[in-house]
């Protein structure tokens, strides 16, 4: 019995040690990105709807999502995003990957049905101050909770958006 | 005849005239932007930088854009595949500049996951020219550098390049056009040992294929593509194939062509393959013939996954008999006779032990391998027999458990090993299952030629059909095992025991003795690097090459001789090719060796000042530089920068008889 009990404050400490570490490795990764939205965001749709990230972020948190047709290590990321984006608010951003009709063509062929933004200039990004792709923000009720970059698994994205929500 | 050498004189005076003036004002420097870094990626820095100097036919000006990467960070070459975006200049608002032109230094592979992108890590310079307006006295080059860089995150960053250039104020600086010239010589070039014999596309799957031929065979090459065609120019390739023949000396690959919108016509047009292999680098182009021929090519994919998984399951069963291998099945089978005793359970269970033994073997094999691909470490099958350490620690336990199986027990092997290696009959389950590994371990110098196709489709395939055919693998060699493990009365076949089984020790001693000795012979080829070194060391003792001067060039001709030039460097892939293709062949090596032909050197591996006036006097500015003097040439016939055979041999006629 003691052996398993043993067995389980190991597993734990060893989540523990990572979430850390993950915590950490995103705190120094993104210690630019503001914590507050920036002013009056409205950003616009490929299908040309305007949308308010900060009125979003009121009622639920909202995932943007900074990623780049010319990016190797996106594809890896955004299928996770992408299955998020049926149960979560996510908003993509394609940062500097060219025209409308470009970007559409790619999520049409890597099968990518998140809602996308055109940032063909990399104004939203600089706005976050992010000039890294693939990264992930949280934002909870006007503010961001999470920021992160690199590769990120789909336990490690819920549980950002889980603790942007206990947060509250 | 004499009015021809009074004009050599004449040159040779303005030779040394003009080298005397450009060691006098090589101090002056050219146009540099500097080190330039960007506040938010501190992980790049670049610099543009002119060579000082200006073509006034083609109005180009040579420069230098050298890019610093810390780290893990690489940047993308002009093709970089899927994903990635190739480094660019926006002229934005220049004046007096027409354009830029790139010229893209061999790229190498990396891959993010599965992902296959061409580019450099570290450092990279890419030589340009940047072409200057008609009539243009003065130019403003103020314009955007747009590099992306990616380790497991993606950067594109901005660099402003401003330089003010004056026409008129240039001046050549040395180490500036030596750099450039060492950038150049990292281009490819369409080396002669090596050449596209087929280029094909095909419609119907969208598969573009070539087929490329070296005479002194392939190792390990990388092979990107891209097209000069401004109709080409989103078209992204994604490398799907890439076979060896048998005899190494034909590479086929395939890439899938695709097109955000949609493909255009393909056929008719040309595309260039890249090749690096070790020390070679070479480009090729070819324009793509239409291929009919492959039409049932998608059943023929799916096809591919099946053979290669029967290939697999047929090269592990094939591995058993194996003289690697066949001994430890061998004193297992004899375990099994001599215990004739032992239940059918204890069999049963010792024999799927080892049998997992194997398959866990193979499987953690696949994962290690599958790991390093996904680091993006470039791994090929046989790579661990690149690693002298690797073979020969197998040849020295290969050896050592021949000599104990031939009773030579004078050696004492550790207590734990021969208790695990040999005697796992008394042993635990543990005992079995390493037994299976060792075998396995031991199996693996004999894989090579066996399991060639299934492997080497496993590395070019994702992660879970690598490892289903590493399983595959491992089950076929595990089947004996497994056999016998389900019908342990299988044993009632082997024949009795009797005086004949103390032959089976030595029997088999010999066959590891055998394999100790091929494993030996495998090493033999890293022996060879310092052994060539030394014969090359004798060759260059037994015929000198003399170094470069323009005095003694000048005194060998009037004494009737002929001099042949060679200007080279360590770091000039085309010079190799030169040496080892060229110079170093019959009947140009003979022709070099006879008594009237002086050899004569310029080693630019290093800068050095003497050489690159030599070659400016010649309006060179880089190598390879070969140039033939005699009496029916004194101020040199100039040789091609690829060397012919032929090109060598008659410039050598031509400037012996005046």
């Amino acid at each position: 019995m003691s052996k398993w009990a043993l067995r389980g404050i190991k597993l734990l400490g060893y989540l523990v040690a990572a979430a850390a570490i993950a915590f950490g490795v995103d705190l120094y990764r993104n210690h630019d990105v503001p914590k507050a939205l920036p002013n009056e965001l409205t950003l616009t749709t490929l299908a040309g709807e305007p949308l308010s990230v900060a009125k979003m972020s009121e009622k639920e948190p909202v995932l943007i999502y900074f990623w780049a047709t010319w990016c190797p290590v996106c594809p890896t990321v955004s299928p996770t995003v992408d299955w998020l984006s049926e149960d979560y608010k996510v908003i993509s951003v394609a940062l500097r990957s060219g025209h409308n009709a470009k970007i559409s063509a790619y999520l049409k062929q890597h099968e990518l049905e998140f809602t996308t933004i055109n940032d063909a200039q990399g104004e939203i990004a600089r706005h976050f101050n992010i000039s890294v792709t693939p990264t992930i923000l949280i934002i909870n009720d006007h503010k961001v909770t999470s920021a992160t970059s690199g590769f990120t698994s789909p336990p490690g994205i819920l549980a950002r958006l889980w603790l942007s929500k206990l947060s509250d | 005849m004499k009015t021809n050498t009074t004009f050599g004189y004449l040159r040779w005076f303005s030779v040394w005239v003009s080298l005397l003036l450009s060691t006098l004002s090589w101090a002056q420097t050219a146009p540099t932007t500097g080190w330039l870094t960007s506040a938010e990626h501190d992980a790049v820095e670049v610099k543009l930088a002119l060579t000082g100097e200006f073509n006034p036919t083609t109005r180009t000006l040579p420069a230098l854009l050298s890019v610093q990467l810390k780290d893990d960070w690489k940047t993308y070459w002009r093709a970089p595949g899927e994903g990635g975006i190739p480094p660019r200049i926006d002229l934005a608002s220049s004046k007096g500049i027409e354009q830029i032109s790139w010229h893209w230094p061999t790229p190498s592979e990396y891959y993010v996951q599965s992902i296959r992108t061409a580019g450099y890590k570290h450092q990279v310079t890419f030589p340009l020219e940047i072409v200057v307006s008609e009539a243009a006295e003065m130019a403003q080059l103020d314009a955007i550098f747009t590099l992306s860089s990616c380790t497991n995150i993606c950067v594109l960053t901005d660099f402003p390049l401003q330089l003010d250039i004056d026409l008129s104020q240039l001046t050549p600086d040395s180490e500036q056009s030596y750099a450039f010239a060492r950038a150049m010589s990292q281009v490819p070039q369409p080396l002669n040992n090596a050449e596209i014999t087929r280029a094909s596309y095909s419609a119907n799957n969208q598969q573009v294929s070539f087929e490329l031929s070296r005479a002194s065979g392939w190792s390990s090459p990388q092979v990107f593509i891209h097209s000069d065609a401004k109709q080409l120019d989103e078209v992204v390739f994604k490398l799907t194939q890439q076979d060896l023949s048998a005899d190494k000396e034909r590479l086929s690959v395939s890439f899938e062509a695709s097109h955000w919108l949609e493909l255009p016509e393909l056929v008719n047009q040309k595309a260039t393959i890249t090749v690096r292999d070790g020390e070679f680098a070479a480009a090729y182009t070819a324009p793509l013939k239409a291929d009919e021929v492959s039409v049932p090519n998608n059943a023929d994919h799916t096809m591919t996954v099946w053979s290669a998984l029967l290939a697999a399951l047929l090269g592990g069963l094939i591995l058993n008999i194996m003289p690697c291998v066949l001994p430890v099945l061998g004193i297992k089978v004899q375990s099994l006779i001599a215990h004739h005793g032992t239940s059918q359970r204890y069999v049963r269970i010792q024999f799927l032990a080892t049998a997992m033994g194997v398959i866990t073997t193979f499987l953690a094999m696949g994962a290690l391998l599958g790991l390093l691909k996904l680091s993006g470490v470039n791994i090929s099958w046989g790579m661990q027999f690149q690693n002298p350490w690797f073979i020969a620690t197998l040849a020295v336990i290969t050896f050592v458990f021949a000599i104990n199986l031939f009773g030579l027990y004078s050696i004492s092997l550790p207590q734990w090993l021969s208790q695990w290696a040999m005697k796992p009959q008394s042993g635990s389950l543990l005992g079995h299952f390493s037994q299976g590994v060792f075998a396995t371990v031991l199996a693996t110098p004999c894989t090579a030629p066996f399991l060639g196709t299934a492997v080497a489709f496993a590395l070019g395939a994702p992660m879970y059909l690598l490892l289903l055919i590493f399983l595959a693998l491992g089950v076929g060699m595990a089947l004996p095992w497994l056999a016998i493990a389900a019908f342990p009365q299988t044993r009632r076949l082997l024949p009795k025991p009797g005086p004949w089984l103390k032959w089976v020790k030595p029997v088999f001693g010999a066959l590891l003795l055998a394999t100790s000795i091929w494993l030996l012979t495998l090493l033999a080829p890293h022996w060879q690097p310092s052994s060539s070194e030394s014969t090359s060391a004798q060759t260059t003792t037994e015929r000198s090459w003399q170094a470069l001067s323009f005095k003694t060039i000048h005194q060998s001709v009037t004494q009737g001789k002929v001099v042949f030039v060679d200007v080279t460097a360590d770091w000039c892939i085309t010079c190799k090719a030169n040496k080892l293709g060229v110079l170093k062949q019959e009947p140009v090596y003979s022709a070099l060796a006879a008594d009237d032909v002086v050899r004569m050197r310029g080693d630019w591996t290093v800068r050095n000042d003497y050489i690159t006036d030599f070659l400016r006097a010649y309006d060179e500015y880089g190598v390879p530089y070969n140039r033939v003097y005699g009496p029916g040439a004194p101020e040199g016939i100039e040789l091609p920068v690829i060397l012919t055979s032929d090109a060598v041999m008659r410039a050598i006629e031509d400037a012996r008889h005046e």
